[in-house]
């Protein structure tokens, strides 16, 4: 099933991927090092909220297990179509290590070499959720 | 850039160009009318002999927490991604250093944010209200910049040394703005 460009993807991003921006909310932004694809390959990974909501989680539920300063970018599926992205609905089944999150995990594919792609992919994904 | 005037030496071939603080800047022929920003130009001596922040006492407390932030990245092991990104080669952290110590980014009212990245590169990213600049140094040692001016919706993604027009308006503007 297709994925709506009303959705949104929740991207985990690492303490040291947080970069100040004064345009940002809060003064603070995703580094466009965080909308990389894998390092092993595999394209980005995300969690879709539609699905977290319907199961019962938050946007902070996405770094549930996470150390403080790890936050949580939501990137509207609009905005990674207008950069000729695709996003695959890749729900994790059985994984080794369990997380809230695992029906709702999705793979965005696509060319995220540049950095102007992924710097206006970061702009348009604020931080909702920072871990205390 | 007002009545800033501008002129550029013959254009160099993308590989004469490095990340470092006297490679980088000796390229320039930059003679702005404004005394604050001609002070981030000017060549001097001190701009070809930057000393590595982790090797200084910094009186800049902004080079002291890049000197930390150089070290955290320094200290990331492979697959610090928890999959298989590299860490970042000690001679790129040392051509880095280099360049953020320089004058031309000591000078600077905006300090850039310094990030790794995946494929085990870096990024040096400031965000104003009216500058967004990314200069990426690859593991390559290929390095490379993207200039998004908000002011008035330009942008520009090429390698560091084939529009040095545009690297110079975005630090000029990065000189200008806080």
């Amino acid at each position: 099933m297709p994925v709506s460009p009303a959705d949104t993807c929740l991207r985990r991003v690492r303490p040291i991927h947080v970069v100040p921006d004064p345009k940002a909310p809060g003064g603070l932004r995703a580094s466009a090092a965080a909308f990389e694809d894998d390092s092993d390959g595999s394209s980005m990974s995300v969690c879709l909220r539609s699905v977290t909501v319907a199961i019962g989680l938050t946007d902070a539920s996405v770094v549930h297990g996470k150390e403080s300063r790890w936050a949580v970018a939501a990137i509207p599926v609009q905005i990674l179509i207008n950069e000729e992205q695709v996003v695959e609905p890749n729900p994790i089944v059985d994984p080794p290590t369990p997380h809230p999150c695992d029906p709702a995990h999705a793979l965005v594919h696509g060319e995220k070499r540049p950095k102007g792609r992924r710097d206006r992919i970061s702009k348009a994904s604020p931080l909702v959720h920072i871990v205390p | 850039m007002g009545e800033d005037q501008v002129t550029y030496a013959p254009a160099l071939p993308s590989s004469a160009w490095t990340l470092t603080g006297n490679q980088f800047l000796s390229k320039w022929r930059f003679v702005p009318a404004s005394p604050s920003v001609r002070r981030l130009f000017e060549p001097r001596e001190a701009v070809g002999t930057a000393q590595p922040v982790l090797d200084a006492q910094p009186t800049d407390p902004w080079l002291g927490s890049a000197a930390r932030r150089m070290e955290e990245i320094a200290n990331l092991s492979q697959g610090w991604d928890d999959a298989a990104a590299p860490s970042i080669a000690p001679a790129l952290l040392k051509a880095v250093t280099t360049f953020v110590s320089s004058d031309l980014i000591v000078n600077l009212p905006n300090r850039p944010a310094i990030v790794p990245t995946f494929s085990g590169g870096l990024l040096l990213e400031w965000h104003t209200e009216v500058v967004d600049l990314i200069i990426e140094s690859a593991p390559d040692g290929e390095a490379s910049f993207y200039f998004c001016d908000n002011e008035t919706g330009d942008e520009t993604e090429a390698l560091l040394g084939d529009r040095s027009d545009v690297l110079t308006a975005a630090f000029v503007k990065l000189g200008l703005r806080s």
